[in-house]
């Protein structure tokens, strides 16, 4: 407020001075008193520039003192109100154009200020929005940054779950449930976690694979189905939570402090084992971490019945002692099954021959331990490239692998082919540092709509690997 | 234009990264926005194989990482210390010494100050840092609990001239859990309680339940949901899980 005074008695004593500034130079000039000879009178030519600079009332303002110095008779000897009556004659007109001129001027000048104080305010927003939107974005990138830390740090999550699970795939029984005891360990922070295996013989359960366990654990690994909690989720295919046991008797009779979630495992509508967690954190004792494991273990059960079913049919004295993949014969037996599965279910698989060519040179200059060793690791790439869902043979030749690959038709079987390529051609294969150059040729048939014996089916595979040798 | 143009036309267009990137190339107008949402929705948990590598050494150069971050990351170097690339392998070795490098010189800038000051608070940060090493130290259970002793003696010490906070409080019980002393847990729980708080009932409970006292347990859950308004959506799922809702 007192700013706006300060500038308005500023301006009001810039006119005066202004004014009084032309009237001492019009003193200079006593033939032409009040300027009206000229052509354009600096009197009210200054009073239009004021109404335009700062405004209407400025601009009268203006016009008053300067009609009050012209007023003043100093080169003259008439009567006051004569003088005054001369001049008001002399320019009256241009007195009253003058006026009209201000007032337009005036108008103009008030509508400018107006349109630049909107602009003002407009651009005062865009400022403020700008701030509050720059504040707003860094809040966004911190809050970000720590979402997606929380993000990269979670261990539970639905794509960790995803990967788990494919990696409990094997044709290896232990691996297979050592995945799933560690995946159980990573969704439930289980300190202690077990998986019990019914054996029909004996009629007991086994511990098969733990976690956490210390060397007192390790004295009971076998359990009657009769008077344990493990047993009884076995006879009654129910999950048990160790809050039940306030309310079953019968269960607080059998509890040995050694279970606080109990899961069966079932594989194709028969009870296969149970699995177990002995110790594990309060706050993820809840109904979220027991659904969760539940699903787990569902989705688990497939992999443990191939594994299962894989070792079944593998009789291990027919394991070559230093891939400790399975022979030829036993290749021929599992593909024979598929096949017959296959008319039965409708499914579908295929199977890839992969030879690595100049075999004997590369043993005679490496020898075989180490030429098999890179194979094996080849193969580990190929099977972490297949989702971990392809099972590994030895063919009719030393330097021949036969690749089973459920659930994949003939596209499915090329395109594989391709990326296998594509993944052997571009690792570096080293022996002790040196480089190794392997050159793998693929050959594949599949098992589809239509039934295909197993000789023709590999014959298809063996003719594909010929026609690349010619 | 749609949500879905950026993936279309995207070999002619910048790919961002990580979602921070994302959220840059949008600010700048390179990018819309929905390709920050892509990007936000798709980051892969770092413990997945393979590791991506470049993510993982992006989160190690930010200084002040979590305790659960650096967790995730150490579990994560272990496994790669055993990588045949042995660049991987060294990478790894490397990174746990980064790690544990930032958590030294915290210490020993904290130990300088604790000789000129004698302040309880500088204590606090030390017990803290050790339980942190600790945890970091899982797999070596001589090494962790030779840090978790250090940290308890931090806590015994700040016990001595005044009573703990409530986050002091709850390092020590974790200490203790971690050491497997639940009755000295439950001691100095009921010593140091100031109020009747849901914090000190949960940890009640948790004390309780890892001593095997399951009907003592579902009482305090039952305690907890007598006194609390309010309880956090995980606090609540314990609670109903126990009480049977």
């Amino acid at each position: 407020m007192i700013t706006e005074r300060m500038n308005l008695l500023r301006k009001m004593v810039e006119i005066f001075f202004l004014s009084f500034t032309l009237f001492l130079i019009n003193l200079l000039f006593p033939g032409n008193y009040g300027f009206f000879d000229a052509t354009i009178n600096p009197y009210f030519f200054t009073a239009l520039l004021t109404a335009a600079y700062y405004g209407r009332l400025f601009g009268y303002l203006n016009l008053g003192f300067s009609i009050i110095f012209i007023m003043i008779p100093i080169y003259t000897d008439l009567n006051l109100i004569v003088y005054w009556q001369f001049l008001w004659e002399l320019a009256s007109i241009q007195i009253s154009i003058i006026l009209i001129i201000i007032y337009l001027l005036g108008m103009i000048h008030n509508s400018f200020v107006l349109q630049i104080k909107n602009q003002r305010l407009y651009m005062k927003k865009v400022s403020l929005d700008k701030n509050r939107l720059q504040k707003e974005l860094s809040t966004v990138s911190a809050v970000n940054r720590e979402l997606e830390e929380r993000v990269l740090r979670q261990q539970d999550s639905v794509t960790a779950l995803y990967t788990q699970v494919k990696a409990m795939h094997s044709q290896n029984l232990s691996k297979t449930l050592s995945a799933l005891i560690s995946t159980v360990q990573k969704f439930s922070w289980a300190e202690k976690a077990s998986i019990w295996k019914y054996e029909k013989e004996s009629k007991k359960l086994v511990m098969v694979a733990n976690v956490g366990w210390d060397s007192d654990d390790v004295l009971n690994t076998i359990e009657s189905i009769d008077s344990t909690i493990n047993g009884w989720v076995y006879r009654n295919d129910r999950i048990f939570s160790v809050r039940m046991l306030l309310e079953y008797e019968n269960l607080s009779q059998m509890d040995n402090k050694r279970n606080i979630l109990t899961f069966p495992i079932t594989l194709s509508n028969t009870i296969w084992g149970v699995l177990n967690i002995e110790a594990m954190p309060f706050a993820k004792y809840n109904l979220y971490t027991e659904k969760l494991l539940a699903i787990l273990i569902d989705l688990a059960g497939a992999a443990i019945e191939r594994a299962s079913e894989y070792e079944a049919l593998i009789e291990y004295n027919e394991v070559n002692p230093v891939t400790n993949l399975p022979s030829v014969s036993q290749f021929f037996t599992f593909i024979g099954n598929e096949i017959r599965k296959s008319s039965e279910n409708q499914s579908i698989f295929s199977v890839i021959l992969l030879e690595l060519t100049e075999f004997d040179e590369l043993i005679e200059e490496h020898g075989e331990k180490r030429i098999y060793k890179i194979l094996l690791l080849m193969l580990d790439k190929l099977h972490s490239l297949s989702g971990n869902t392809i099972d590994f043979f030895h063919y009719k030749e030393k330097n021949q692998i036969a690749i089973y690959y459920p659930n994949i038709d003939y596209d499915g079987a090329s395109l594989f082919c391709l990326e296998s390529l594509g993944v052997i051609n571009s690792y570096k294969w080293t022996i002790n540092d040196n480089r190794v150059v392997l050159d793998v040729i693929l050959g594949y048939s599949s098992v589809g709509s239509e039934d295909i014996s197993s000789d023709d089916l590999l014959n298809l595979a063996e003719n594909l690997l010929d026609m690349q040798k010619v | 234009m749609d949500d879905y143009d950026y993936f279309r036309a995207k070999k002619n267009r910048f790919q961002p990264k990580t979602p921070i990137a994302a959220l840059k190339a949008y600010k700048a107008g390179f990018l819309p926005i929905s390709v920050f949402t892509y990007k936000s929705g798709s980051t892969k948990p770092l413990d997945e194989k393979p590791y991506d590598i470049e993510g993982i050494e992006r989160l190690l150069s930010r200084e002040n990482l979590g305790l659960e971050t650096n967790i995730v990351l150490i579990e994560i170097f272990e496994d790669l210390i055993f990588s045949e690339d042995q660049e991987i392998a060294l990478f790894a070795a490397e990174s746990i010494n980064i790690i544990e490098n930032r958590y030294n010189s915290k210490i020993e800038k904290l130990k300088l100050n604790s000789e000129k000051i004698e302040s309880t608070k500088v204590s606090s940060k030390l017990g803290r840092l050790f339980f942190e090493l600790a945890m970091l130290n899982n797999e070596r259970d001589s090494i962790k609990k030779f840090f978790l002793r250090e940290s308890y003696q931090y806590f015994s010490d700040i016990r001595k001239s005044r009573k703990l906070s409530p986050e002091e409080l709850n390092t020590l019980i974790r200490i203790l859990i971690e050491l497997k002393l639940y009755k000295n847990a439950e001691d100095i729980l009921e010593k140091e309680k100031s109020e009747l708080s849901v914090e000190y009932l949960f940890q009640r409970a948790e004390l309780l339940f890892r001593m095997g006292q399951y009907a003592e347990s579902r009482n305090t859950c039952y305690q907890i949901q007598n006194l609390a308004d309010i309880l956090t959506d995980k606090q609540q799922m314990i609670i109903d899980y126990w009480l049977g809702i």
